[in-house]
């Protein structure tokens, strides 16, 4: 279930729909626009029910201030999952504020059995950056994590994560950072570059500064990661993004490709829709980042289109626009948090 | 609506409708829709042209500082190259140094090998003149006293030869004696420049015409103290034997300066040296000839009339005087010979004019001590034959309890080396008891600084065997003469 901060935590949707479906699970989080079939809307709520024939889910959950850190709550969420020896996947909503995101995935990847796959995303609150709700118990809550639980040998899960973005101008060092907030570039300061490029819409941080990703890259990495902003603090001159920015590694801004961002959720879709095999996939999950909804505007919905022709009309598509997505970018891959991409969990049963 | 419509929308809803005010309200939100995605489209265009400009501005910046950097790197680059090849000059240095210091230890050990070797040499030549002095001796006496006995000419003639012969020989003793440095010197300090400027006239004549002589002096050469007469055979013999090397003519060069002998020389000691070189342009010699020039009776000369002694002598000779003689030389490039002598301070004596000589005393009483019988023998008979009444004695303790049987004794008579008891120990004894004994030293070689001394008081005389009978009553006769006076 995926709706709007303002829809989740007043009216009595929530109510009407656990009320609804009693003895299910619900689970899901606020959002920067939903996505029900093909469609985008915003200040919606989508509903999606699944039922199993011999499969079966658990949930779990863990409040921020139960752990340390966000590695902490990650790895105290994997323990709450019962039976991992029959668990098939993990499928996890966060608070999309409050949490480094990479390390929660560490801490979820830590606690879990390493051949596990986790997928899903950090709520969002359109582009106000104000607060975020997960559904968990029935309730709307801020800072908490949930993760759902997919059990049974029946399963069939693939998953796939791209992005479609293009790193431009010069590649920057990252000389001052802590976690996930970043101070300086070259001994500047990081604030200041993104008001230099953004100009009058810089008025809109954090939201605009969607519009310039991070791409980070480690000395030693091949690859770098895309990292987007979360907040921006004028007080300290930081920004905090959805991941580690860790000092020393390289950094360039990153501007978007609208055929390249539609070509990104295509391929996410088929890597996702090949790991289930032959036929259809029954239910995808959509898992896409704010970023993308800001700069494709009207042309968001071409992105669910393009995951539509691939994996067939039958498919029922449901999900939302997120702060981060966490999934493996193949099925081969190790998990990470993701920034700026469309990234599909696909499910069936036999 | 109008007014918050995109510029192009509006113009175009003008063409294509006929009244634009007219649009059906079902329109509204499609027309507000492609509004919208007109003003996108502008805002997305100018935030790429702001990127690209920013980046670009970013890009040639930086393009900028590293071109700065590359600059600075190349200027680092060049300046590590340099100082690279500035360590890399240093330590060739260094080991061309090391080379030059290896090579000046490995000569100067050979030096040490070579003083070594011609000092064993020297012994043993040294050894072998002084008895074939002895042997000289008696053949001169023996010979001479043949001549005065009544025979046919014939036998004469052939007694006559024998003492040439012997003569011959007697110079040969002599030029090994000079070798092993156990001649009598009489050193004096004398302008070095001035000895080779007298000897170059000899020297000119002793090379020929068809050697051109260049002297070079340097007044800086100083005072040196040597003999001037074995320093003159010494120039001469190097002179001969650069004529030797030069059949087709050449250029002799003898120059002289100064060289500073520093420690660690094998035979020299540390000072100020004149030094004397002489150079030609001859055939050279390889570096196992010059290891052994300086050897006695060693010659490269196809000369049947060189003894091989030359060199052999001037060695002897130099290194007596506490310098040094050595060569250097490559085959076909020439030869130059290096004299060092220590330099001296003091001022060159006047020389006084001879004394008138003596009368000779013919009478007296002679202590003669030699423990080489026939020596003793031929001796005794000399002294006999001219009026002195002669006792003799085969060493020292003999001779001293000889001394005490006679009442008076004019003049000792010594060979100095001798068994029991040599001639100098004798001569002091005999002395401290008779204090009017006069003593005459007789020696097959004679180096002895002691002795050299008390000759050169003039209380004491030395004769060189082998010595004919006239040398030996004159010698006698005059010591005499000068005590009676």
């Amino acid at each position: 279930m995926f709706g709007s901060r303002a829809l989740l935590t007043a009216g009595p949707v929530l109510a009407e729909i656990v009320a609804a479906y009693p003895g299910a699970i619900v689970a899901g989080c606020s959002t920067a626009g939903e996505i029900c079939g093909d469609r985008v809307q915003d200040d919606t709520v989508v509903v999606t029910a699944l039922t199993w024939r011999t499969s079966w889910s658990e949930v779990a959950s863990v409040r921020l201030d139960e752990a340390v850190s966000s590695e902490e709550a990650g790895a105290l969420l994997a323990a709450r999952l019962p039976g991992h020896e029959a668990l098939r996947h993990v499928i996890v909503f966060s608070d999309g504020l409050h949490v480094n995101g990479s390390a929660l995935v560490q801490g979820l990847t830590r606690g879990l059995p390493s051949h596990l796959a986790i997928t899903g995303g950090l709520s969002a609150d359109g582009p106000r950056f104000e607060d975020t709700v997960v559904i968990v118990g029935g309730q709307a809550q801020s800072r908490v994590i949930v993760g759902v639980g997919l059990y049974g040998p029946d399963l069939r899960i693939g998953y796939g994560s791209l992005g479609g973005w293009d790193a431009f101008g010069p590649v920057r060092l990252i000389t001052r950072s802590r976690g996930n907030v970043l101070y300086e570039l070259d001994g500047q300061s990081a604030l200041d570059l993104y008001k230099r490029y953004l100009g009058d819409q810089a008025a809109d941080l954090p939201a605009s500064g969607l519009l310039f990703p991070l791409s980070v890259r480690t000395r030693d990495a091949e690859k770098g990661v895309v990292r987007t902003i979360l907040g921006v603090s004028d007080t300290d001159d930081s920004m905090t993004f959805a991941g580690d920015i860790p000092e020393g590694a390289y950094a360039q801004l990153m501007r978007a490709n609208f055929d390249r961002l539609i070509d990104g959720a295509v391929g996410a879709a088929r890597i996702s829709a090949a790991a289930i095999g032959s036929g259809s996939p029954e239910c995808a999950l959509l898992i896409s980042c704010v970023g993308r909804k800001m700069v494709l505007q009207q042309r968001v919905e071409e992105e669910i289109e393009g995951v539509r022709d691939v994996v067939g009309a039958g498919t029922v598509l449901a999900g939302f626009y997120s702060y981060g997505e966490i999934s493996p970018f193949t099925p081969t891959a190790r998990c990470e948090l993701h920034n700026q991409t469309m990234t599909i969990t696909t499910l069936s049963e036999r | 609506m109008e007014t918050s419509l995109h510029s192009l929308l509006r113009r175009q809803l003008r063409r294509h409708l006929p009244e634009p005010d007219a649009v059906p309200p079902e329109w509204l939100g499609f027309i507000e829709a492609v509004n919208q995605a007109y003003r996108q489209s502008d805002v997305d265009r100018l935030m790429i042209e702001r990127s690209l400009d920013l980046s670009s501005e970013e890009l040639s910046t930086t393009n900028a500082h590293m071109r700065d950097a590359v600059r600075a790197l190349q200027q680092a680059h060049l300046e590590l190259e340099s100082r690279v090849a500035e360590r890399t000059r240093e330590l060739t240095e260094a080991n061309a140094s090391l080379r030059r210091a290896s090579a000046e230890q490995q000569r100067l050990e050979e030096d040490l090998r070579q003083a070594h070797k011609m000092e064993a040499v020297g012994r043993l030549a040294g050894g072998v003149a002084h008895d074939f002095n002895n042997l000289l001796t008696v053949i001169f006496g023996q010979a001479e006293g043949l001549l005065h006995m009544d025979m046919s000419e014939e036998a004469r003639e052939g007694v006559r030869e024998i003492l040439q012969s012997a003569e011959s020989a007697a110079a040969l003793t002599r030029q090994l004696l000079a070798f092993s440095r156990r001649q009598m010197l009489t050193p004096s300090v004398l302008d070095l420049n001035e000895l080779v400027y007298t000897t170059s006239v000899l020297l000119r004549r002793l090379v020929g015409e068809h050697i051109d002589v260049t002297i070079t002096l340097d007044p800086r050469a100083g005072r040196v103290c040597v003999d001037p007469g074995k320093l003159q055979q010494v120039l001469l013999n190097l002179a001969a034997n650069a004529r030797d090397a030069m059949p087709a003519g050449g250029r002799l060069t003898v120059a002289t300066s100064t060289d500073v002998v520093a420690d660690g020389s094998p035979t020299l000691a540390p000072g100020t040296y004149a030094l004397v070189t002489v150079t030609d342009t001859g055939v050279g010699m390889a570096p196992d000839v010059q290891a052994r020039i300086f050897e006695p009776f060693f010659t490269t000369k196809d000369n049947p009339h060189g003894t091989g002694l030359g060199l052999a002598t001037a060695y002897g000779i130099v290194r007596q005087s506490d310098g040094d003689l050595d060569v250097e030389s490559v085959p076909g490039a020439g030869a130059t010979f290096r004299v060092w002598l220590p330099q001296v301070e003091q001022e060159a004596p006047v020389v006084e004019p001879p004394a008138a000589a003596p009368r000779p005393q013919t009478s007296g009483v002679v202590l003669l001590a030699e423990d080489q019988e026939p020596v003793r023998r031929t001796l005794g008979r000399f002294l006999t034959h001219v009026g002195f009444d002669v006792f003799d004695a085969a060493d020292g303790v003999e001779a001293l309890a000889l001394a005490e049987t006679l009442p008076h004794i004019d003049l000792l008579l010594t060979d100095l080396v001798m068994p029991h008891m040599g001639g100098r120990a004798l001569a002091e004894q005999l002395v401290e008891r008779r204090p009017e004994v006069k003593v005459i030293y007789m020696t097959g070689y004679a180096n002895d600084a002691d002795v050299e001394r008390e000759i050169r008081d003039g209380s004491r005389r030395l004769l060189h065997k082998p010595f004919t009978s006239d040398v030996l009553i004159s010698s006698v006769r005059s010591l005499l003469h000068a005590v009676a006076r």
